[in-house]
């Protein structure tokens, strides 16, 4: 049984949305609930590969091998014969590490969130909720796949379901909105995919590439020997093209000695692209790729507008996973292919980081929209991620990835916030309101822990996640001399100004004398239902319990972030050393 | 050319059993003739099932040949190999869903594009049939050129079916731009037969190379006529008008049935007679292709009726074909050969779904399908159509992802041997061009479901139940491409 989890996870949604579009009309009351009974189901089973995930256990870290994943599932999938070119297989892959790990909690409970969030769309049900399921199942599939072609299927995939959620159930504006989202992260992944189908052409899976060639009667039979041989056949050029495989699998694309001699993306191959070398050309590709999606300035544009125009529960969704794809698809795609590209661009990374981190809190602090404003922290917010990532320390990593943990939390919480406002007066202009405090006490007690938890006030999780970004980038002048110092001095401004834009909003809509510019909004506006209370407590339980004690998390990356970072470290410098020899 | 006539006669005979599927499709053109003779004046929609069922067993013929090795047939005018094969059985495909289209057309009496006459739309459709399959095994200028025409000529009149002015106008159009494709194709095969004194593929594979201006020229000029076929630039000027005008059945039809022929025929002949290798003829098809995908894709956003984006799209498909034609190796054959399935079965979704639309609301414009999608009859229309439109978007996971992932891939392949960075950038603007497509694919679906449904409409369930049935294909395909290829 434990061996289906993963694919349980991301497929009883999918069966979800068929179910949901077969029901009868009469059941249409129901779809809301048959939607929120499974993404619980989808939370405990999360819950459960969570607990029994072997954070500390050595051999288990996964990033490197398919051996060391937990809750690996592999089987065949695609495999094409090409004549000449050799096979391209896909496989079905899906495995859980530590940079994936905290990814598939957060999605478990940001979707069962929304999903209760969704309760308040009222027309067209069907269709929506079915289009919910749909986006929850690839979501996962994304977290969780370790097959390129996979990954990018469902990376695609989730595309669909999300432009029709914000086209169909958004304002005013939600067509524009909607196209320009799809537009935006489609490029981005055209870019994905010219990477992906040079990485395809140029890496070979030594373990079928050796049944193939005859030398072990199955893949199980396969020893570090038999591969060891490939490696060296395949330097000698003894292969015969049409006896190659070709693999997808993300795993096998990281390891220098699966790559044919002299194809485009080996290390050898000594191609150029515009004056650079074909891998940092490739690098950038799919960190572009992933950059439109997290999005990085300037690269951000379409997410305000998406956010605006959303939904409640979709921005949600937007905010509190969607745009974690991105910083996960650098690390395990980007980061883990390319670690030489890492170190060649990192001080354009972190300069990118520390752009979106001003640059998204300055217009923040002049939105008049509160979800404007919130979407702007977004890209604030996910400024220090890329800062993260880009200094290669542990701490910086850590710090990213428990900044996405934390900011899908809080940022969720936060367009809730919103929702709660605009479903009672359609309106979010912050001028509108002031004094809401003593009129909404219990709204204002939790959108002042949600202000302050995004703002980064100790003791709550956003803080810890910066701390350690801070950290890990001040650090990496003397660890590795990637992030120099001035960018992290530079980007502890972004706190003040994120403090100023939250404090200020705050001001404005809570605190005061009671007043409303539009007098009949009055009596729409009434404290915080018991399921609006029940969907925001959590996030500001889960905020603060981090925030206090981090361990929590920290435990469940910090075993592959250790490898990760060494693997990043040592091999891109390797790699980079090779690339310039060559 | 020193056979004496009776090996020429014993090859010719031993020939015969290799064309039972054209013999067999023949009959069934004269049995569809006598049948609409004899029984004059009646209901006769017995006869697409006819068709249908015929066409069933010869498409199961076909499927259980041996793949054997290539066979040089008829003089070697014709070949049949694997791919001719493979090829047949999607043309027959196209017919067997073109009579399906027909029946369930016909079942509504009021509806106000029916068309009558079961027999000729039969008997032309059949006749047409006849000459894709020719062409998938053409070798040889003369039958390449008979099965064109073979082709050509129902289709003229096809456009004009209704009779109608719309109609015979753009059948008038149609038939003069065809008949000037046809005359450049016929021109640049004099020049090239001219130079080498054969008509026959490999023989002008053996012409002393380098190919002179002259014979390149020639080469181009014949390669005309089938992009014409195709609806690239820049012979596509008919493709929207004529869209737009004919029947729908027919346009269905011509969408897809006459690019398979011209498909594998330009592919023979430039793999044939080794032309693939010339850097100009590899310019043209760069150029060609990638200026198709242009116009049609920046056309079609401007569109608003469904078939007009359609024959838009059919251009910007038709830069695709072009481009998956500048590898030779066996990975652009599958590539091409899994992309026109992929295409026949979606655009014959989107078809009939436009069909239908008229047949109801008596236009095939974008406004009138605003809120359809919520309709009880349109239960499985909406799904069946948003998976053909992201099919031919070709975003996962539908098969139209897999068909372009492998023209890419095979692009791709071309830059690895010969590192010409040409490659990579026509890679790229294709998939800039699947991100254009976007804008305009996605206004169907978006339409169908943007607003509340007004009034009240019936569209065929029974069709839509069929049309999910190609929507599963396609992902089925995409999970399984081991079906087709």
């Amino acid at each position: 049984m434990s061996q289906l989890l993963l694919t349980l996870l991301v497929f009883t949604p999918i069966f979800g949305t068929l179910v949901i579009l077969l029901l009868p009309n009469s059941f249409k009351d129901l779809f809301g609930k048959i939607t929120i009974g499974i993404n619980s189901f989808q939370l405990i089973i999360a819950s459960y590969l969570m607990m029994g995930y072997e954070g500390l256990s050595e051999k288990m870290n996964g990033i490197l091998s398919l051996d060391t994943f937990q809750y690996l599932e592999k089987s065949e999938w695609i495999v094409l014969n090409l004549g000449t070119f050799g096979r391209l297989s896909a496989d079905y892959t899906l495995g859980v590490d530590g940079l994936s790990n905290s990814m598939i909690l957060l999605t478990a409970i940001v979707m069962v969130i929304g999903a209760i969030s969704s309760l308040e769309i009222k027309t067209k049900r069907r269709g929506f909720y079915a289009l919910y399921l749909l986006l929850s199942g690839t979501i996962m599939g994304c977290f969780l796949a370790l097959d390129f072609f996979l990954f990018y299927l469902f990376f695609e995939f989730m595309l669909l379901p999300m432009y029709f959620l914000i086209g169909i159930w958004g304002g005013k504006n939600s067509e524009y909105a909607s196209i320009k989202f799809f537009i935006y992260t489609l490029v981005g992944s055209i870019f994905i995919l010219v990477i992906m189908i040079a990485l395809a052409a140029s890496v070979i899976d030594p373990i079928a590439t050796a049944v193939q060639l005859g030398l072990a009667e199955s893949i199980q039979q396969v020893t570090p020997d038999i591969i060891e041989k490939v490696h060296v056949m395949l330097v000698s050029g003894e292969i015969e093209q049409s006896n190659l495989v070709r693999t997808f699998s993300l795993v096998h694309m990281m390891d220098a000695s699966n790559y044919i001699p002299n194809a485009i993306l080996s290390l050898d191959s000594g191609a150029m692209l515009f004056g650079t070398h074909v891998r940092f050309v490739a690098f950038l590709m799919v960190f572009i790729g992933f950059a439109i999606k997290l999005p990085v300035v300037p690269l951000h544009t379409w997410l305000p507008d998406a956010h605006v125009e959303a939904p409640t529960s979709i921005s949600v969704v937007l905010a509190g996973i969607l745009l974690k794809i991105g910083g996960y698809g650098m690390l395990r795609i980007a980061y883990s292919i390319f670690p030489d590209g890492a170190h060649h661009f990192a001080w354009y990374i972190a300069l990118g980081g520390v752009i979106s981190i001003l640059y998204g809190a300055f217009v923040a602090l002049g939105t008049h929209n509160l979800k404007r404003m919130i979407a702007y922290s977004s890209v604030s917010h996910m400024g220090f991620v890329m800062l993260g990532i880009a200094s290669l320390t542990a701490e910086g990593i850590s710090g990213a990835i428990f900044q996405m943990f934390s900011h899908g939390i809080i940022s969720a919480a936060l367009f809730l916030i919103a929702g709660v406002l605009y479903y009672r007066t359609g309106n979010l202009e912050i001028e509108n309101y002031s004094g809401l405090s003593s009129k909404m006490p219990r709204y204002t007690m939790l959108a002042t822990i949600a202000f302050f938890a995004s703002l980064g006030l100790p003791g709550f999780s956003g803080f810890m996640a910066e701390l350690f970004v801070f950290l890990g980038a001040f650090n990496s002048s003397a660890v590795n001399n990637l992030v120099p110092r001035w960018m992290t001095i530079v980007a502890t401004l972004g706190l003040v100004l994120s403090a100023a834009y939250y404090l200020w909003a705050m001001q404005r809509i809570f605190l005061g004398k009671y007043h409303l510019k539009d007098e009949s909004m009055d009596e729409k506006l009434k404290d915080l239902t018991k399921r609006e209370l029940l969907m925001l407590s959590p996030l500001a339980v889960i905020t603060l319990v981090l925030g206090i004690y981090p361990k929590l998390l920290i435990n469940l990356i910090e075993g592959s972030v250790t490898v990760f970072v060494e693997f990043a470290n040592y091999v891109g410098l390797d790699y980079i050393k090779a690339i310039i020899g060559a | 050319m020193g056979q004496d006539l009776s090996s020429k006669l014993s090859n010719i005979v031993e020939s015969l059993p290799f064309l039972a599927s054209e013999v067999g499709i023949a009959a069934l053109l004269i049995g569809v003739i006598l049948i609409d003779l004899i029984f004059a004046k009646r209901n006769k929609k017995y006869l697409y099932a006819i068709v249908g069922i015929g066409l069933i067993g010869d498409v199961t013929y076909l499927s259980l040949l041996a793949e054997e090795s290539v066979n040089k047939l008829m003089l070697f005018t014709l070949v049949q190999d694997n791919w001719s094969i493979k090829l047949r059985i999607l043309s027959d495909v196209c017919v067997i869903l073109l009579s399906i289209h027909l029946y369930f057309n016909s079942t509504n009496e009021s509806s106000k594009t029916k068309l009558s006459g079961e027999g000729e739309w039969m008997t032309m459709a059949l006749g047409l049939l006849i000459g894709a399959h020719v062409l998938t095994m053409a070798n040889d200028f003369i039958v390449a050129i008979l099965a064109l025409e073979l082709m050509s000529l129902p289709s003229y009149l096809l456009t004009a079916y209704k009779g109608d002015k719309k109609g015979v106008e753009a059948s008038i159009k149609y038939f003069l731009f065809g008949a000037v494709a046809t005359a450049i194709t016929i021109y640049g095969m004099s020049i090239m037969y001219g130079l080498t004194s054969t008509i026959d593929l490999q023989g002008i594979a053996s012409y002393n190379q380098p190919f002179s201006p002259l014979f390149i020229t020639g080469a181009i000029l014949v390669m005309m006529g089938f992009v014409f076929k195709l609806g690239g630039f820049p012979m596509h000027i008919w493709v929207p008008d004529v869209y737009q005008a004919a029947p729908i059945e027919s346009v269905a039809f011509f969408s897809t049935l006459p690019k398979i022929g011209a498909t594998v025929f330009l592919y023979r002949f430039l793999v044939e007679t080794t032309l693939i290798e010339n850097t100009y003829v590899n310019y043209f098809l760069l150029s060609t292709g990638v200026i198709s995908m242009f116009i049609g894709n920046l056309a079609a956003i401007f569109q608003n009726g469904m078939r007009r984006l359609m024959g838009y799209s059919t251009i910007a498909n038709a830069g695709l074909i072009v481009i998956a034609l500048l590898n030779k190796d066996e990975i652009a054959a599958n590539a091409l050969f899994y992309f026109l399935w992929v295409y026949v079965i979606a655009n014959y979704a989107m078809f009939y779904f436009i069909g239908e639309i008229e047949k109801e609301k008596g236009t095939d414009d974008l406004k009138q399908i605003e809120g359809l999608g919520w309709s009880n009859s349109a239960a499985l229309w909406g799904p069946a159509v948003i998976l053909a439109v992201v099919s031919l978007i070709g975003l996962p996971p539908l098969a139209g992802f897999t068909a372009k992932l492998l023209i890419f891939t095979s692009l791709w392949e071309l830059y690895n041997a010969n590192s010409n960075l040409i490659y990579i950038i026509v890679l790229f603007l294709g998939l800039l061009n699947t991100a254009i497509s976007l804008v305009y694919y996605l206004k169907i679906p978006f339409f169908l479901y943007r607003r509340n449904v007004k009034g009240h409409i019936h569209l065929n369930i029974a069709l839509s139940r069929f049309i999910v049935i190609l929507g599963v294909f396609l992902v089925l395909t995409f999970l399984i491409p081991s079906l087709i290829i």
